[in-house]
């Protein structure tokens, strides 16, 4: 489950009006910490078509969408720009991100139904728990251990105490 | 489009939420309000006013009929009945009175279609079809055409219905029906029929007492009068409507201005003075509505109150909460924006981020402020400083005038132009300011007058005749300044060489007043160079003026050299002719013989030669010691020392004949000519 912050989104804005190296400085630590992850995903997606069937082929005219294993994997990626508001009024301020259409079916298929003649074909278990669970990028924040959402935090609030410093000094300057 | 996304880190900001929740809110207490009242007064009240004109209608019509078919005196007891049945069998009146008045048109008898009616009301309770359909059926049957029976199923075939008489027919009907309406009517569904038909009666009735109330509360004897009274209503609410319109027309401008603000406050460094802004539109506003408030609103409501109160009640209310919420909206927004106006001043307070925003506007805040005083302060110091200098330039332009009107000192400035003589010049100048009242310059030139005069003097004394160094640099100066004055002026070539003419002609007066000009070097170096360059613009110059110049010039110099040359042709000539006579007094003589030994008592000495070729004169002896005491005692002890140069060729200037000289006399003393040895000159 996401942090919630008070304040970064302010002091992202302040950041980029008043101290860009910050800013810049924040956007690269966090992308740093969410980078393993988003490999460690990208390793979990098959290289090939986990199913037969389920290979992209030529003259197909199903709509449902095949699995391309280069398509999956460049859907994986990370956000470091705040989103914008949900429907329960929170913004993200990092994110991680699976978002194509055949590289979300490998990643929640079997979720609700376990069964079938689909996901249980599937390689790959899923790991973690109700919306939190999948077999890729859920799999590898799984893994993580918290250690990305630890360092996104730090980032923020080293970013918050280095801005705090700078304003100090401005006013020193500005005095 | 999947949506699998992990949130690392999120933050609460809450608005869209929170709108949802007021929503929901609002649709709940809406919802509330109309389950608590039933429905709403305004839709009782509307459909008061419908269904008693419906009604009215509909019995209107009936009235007419049983007039036109000479039973008037019924109308009481039909309608009387009519509520009796809708009451007791929840058959409404709507339906009752086309159902009556189709058999009553049929009949003819009005108590024969009562009859009739419960028939029908029967038919239709026990049969699947409506009042009205039953009511024509028999009507028809009362015509004698009795072929609607057939849809009753009763079990006659079309032949036997065919021949059936209308008494058959009917008693066929009641045979079948009767009782059904009342049996009927005692249902469920009948019951609520039969509630809902005493609602519409009590609609009818309040539609009915609003109708009166109006014409009593409006004072009007017919509905004639009520209509114009509603329709003076329309023209004066129209008129509010206007008002309200042009209000809103006069303030555009602020409205515009309004959401100008709203969009700009939001940028960076623009809070508070977006918040003053906001303050003054809103408060001009504000009074605007309040007035309108106050005014034509109020009288438009009082108006609407007075006439139609009821009827007008939902058209009233909506602009009356229109006007109340939007004053309100507005004196809360005023509050607001004063309290954010208050807050904004007390920015000090540490706001975000450890205040360093709140410190950032109020540094901005600050400078701004600063700025405007420094604006202000700058635009009065220029403004003085325009004031100092129009006043200064009037004073000067005063005192051109004046100089230019005051004859002394037109005559003071015209002699000034007219001389060039340096001690004029120096006493007109202290007179002229000694006339400007400027004690200070006067008395510095009445000193350089001073010295002038002092050095005329010591010249004079010293038997200098010519124009001394000052004098001359003066003048140099004086003409160098004029020259090119004239060449940087527009005037025309004729203009120039007058200009020039007349510039050369006082140099060359100054110069001869003063006793022309001495050696060249009897001045100094810059003071030549200054000649030089004068004679220079003076051979440029095609006047006869500037030739008179270069000739003053060039005789000055010329004089000067042949002098030098003459002095030192007559120094050579002297020499020489001394020289010719010493060696004619030497050829005279016998040479002596130098003696090679010789000790301390007597002898000549043995000489002794240095480097060079000089002769060393040990123990303090003299040349005399080397020399016989013939020649001694014949020359009587003294020699001769001069010199005779004799300068072949041309020579340039007295520099070069003193060179020439100097070079000479210092190649003799080192190296000897034939006259003399090496070191024999002193």
């Amino acid at each position: 489950m996401p942090v919630e912050v008070k304040g970064a989104i302010e002091l992202r804005k302040a950041l980029r009006d008043y101290a860009p190296d910050l800013a810049k400085k924040l956007n690269f630590e966090m992308a740093a910490a969410l980078k393993p992850i988003v490999n460690q995903a990208k390793g979990f997606m098959p290289s090939q078509s986990p199913l037969s069937g389920w290979a992209v082929r030529e003259n197909s005219k199903g709509k449902f969408p095949m699995y391309d294993p280069v398509i999956a994997k460049k859907g994986i990626g990370y956000k470091v720009s705040p989103s914008k508001r949900n429907a329960s009024g929170f913004r993200s301020l990092a994110s991680l991100v699976n978002k194509s259409a055949s590289g979300a079916i490998y990643e929640t298929a079997g979720r609700k139904n376990p069964g079938g003649n689909f996901s249980p074909r599937l390689p790959g278990g899923i790991y973690g728990q109700g919306k939190m669970s999948g077999r890729a990028l859920f799999k590898a924040y799984a893994e993580n251990q918290g250690k990305a959402q630890d360092a996104v935090l730090k980032a923020i609030d080293d970013a918050y105490k280095a801005f705090q410093k700078k304003g100090q000094v401005f006013r020193k300057v500005k005095k | 489009m999947s949506n699998i996304v992990i949130d690392i880190a999120a933050q609460f900001t809450g608005q869209k939420a929170f709108n949802k929740s007021e929503q929901a809110i609002n649709k709940l207490g809406k919802t509330l309000k109309n389950a608590v009242i039933g429905v709403s007064i305004t839709k009782v009240l509307t459909d008061s006013v419908k269904a008693f004109a419906e009604d009215e209608k509909a019995a209107a019509n009936l009235a007419n009929t049983l007039q036109n078919l000479g039973l008037g005196t019924f109308t009481a007891s039909v309608e009387s009945m009519i509520d009796k049945i809708q009451l007791a069998t929840g058959v409404l009146d709507d339906e009752l009175r086309p159902a009556f008045q189709t058999l009553v048109t049929s009949t003819g008898n009005a108590i024969k279609a009562q009859e009739l009616l419960k028939l029908a009301l029967d038919v239709s309770a026990g049969s699947t079809f409506d009042l009205a359909t039953v009511s024509k059926d028999i009507a028809k049957i009362v015509a004698g055409n009795t072929k609607g029976l057939s849809k009753y199923s009763l079990g006659l075939s079309k032949a036997e219905i065919a021949v059936l008489s209308t008494n058959d027919a009917l008693n066929i009907l009641m045979g079948t029906f009767s009782g059904a309406s009342e049996k009927a009517s005692k249902t469920f569904g009948a019951s609520m029929l039969r509630i809902k038909a005493a609602v519409e009666g009590a609609k009818e009735s309040l539609g009915a007492g609003l109708v009166d109330g109006l014409m009593t509360a409006t004072g009007s004897a017919n509905i004639e009068q009520l209509q114009q009274t509603i329709l003076d209503f329309g023209v004066s609410a129209g008129d509010t409507f206007r008002k309200v319109g042009t209000v809103v027309r006069e303030n555009l401008g602020l409205i515009k201005n309004l959401a100008i603000t709203f969009a700009a406050i939001w940028t960076a460094g623009k809070v508070v003075a977006g918040i003053e802004a906001i303050i003054i539109i809103i408060t001009k506003l504000n009074k605007a509505y309040k007035y309108l408030r106050n005014t034509a609103i109020g009288t438009a409501i009082a108006q609407m109150a007075v006439l139609n109160p009821i009827g007008a009640l939902a058209y009233g209310a909506t602009l009356v909460a229109a006007i109340t919420v939007a004053v309100r909206s507005l004196d809360l927004l005023t509050d607001k924006f004063g309290d954010a106006s208050a807050a904004a001043d007390q920015l000090a307070k540490p706001r975000i981020y450890g205040g360093f925003y709140a410190d950032k506007y109020l540094k901005e805040k600050a400078a701004y402020e600063k700025k405007l005083i420094a604006d202000k302060l700058a635009k009065d110091k220029a403004a003085v400083a325009a004031l100092a200098k129009a006043a200064k330039a009037k004073s000067e332009a005063l005192k051109k005038a004046e100089a230019v009107f005051e004859l002394k000192k037109i005559q003071i400035v015209a002699a000034l132009k007219a001389t060039s003589d340096k001690d004029e010049r120096l006493r007109l100048l202290a007179m002229q300011e000694i006339e400007n009242d400027n004690g200070e310059a006067a008395l510095k030139y009445v000193e350089q007058l001073a010295l002038l005069t002092k050095e005329q003097q010591t010249n004079k004394l010293n038997g200098i005749t010519a124009i001394s160094q000052s004098e001359l640099d003066s003048i140099n100066q004086i003409l160098l300044k004029e020259l090119s004055r004239i060449s940087s002026t527009k005037m025309t070539q004729e203009q120039a060489d007058a200009a020039r003419a007349e510039a050369y002609r006082q140099y060359n007066a100054a110069i001869i007043s003063s006793g022309g000009l001495a050696a060249a070097n009897f001045y100094t170096e810059k003071t030549q160079t200054d000649l030089l360059k004068i004679a220079k613009l003076a051979a440029l110059h095609d006047v006869a003026t500037a030739q008179a110049t270069l000739d003053i010039l060039n005789y000055t110099t010329q004089t000067d050299i042949i002098a030098r040359i003459a002095a030192a042709q007559k120094i050579a000539d002297d020499a020489k002719y001394k020289a010719l006579q010493d060696y004619l007094a030497l050829l005279a003589q016998s040479l002596p013989t130098p003696g090679l030994g010789g000790g301390s008592g007597g002898g000549l000495k043995k000489p002794e030669f240095g480097i060079g070729g000089q002769p060393i004169y040990p123990d303090g002896g003299g040349f005399a010691d080397y020399m016989g005491t013939t020649t001694t005692s014949s020359s009587g002890g003294s020699v001769d020392n001069s010199v005779t140069i004799v300068v072949e060729g041309s020579v340039l200037d007295g520099d070069d004949f003193s060179e020439i000289i100097n070079r000479t006399m210092l190649d003799n003393i080192r190296r000897g000519y034939s006259q003399t040895a090496a070191g024999a000159l002193p």
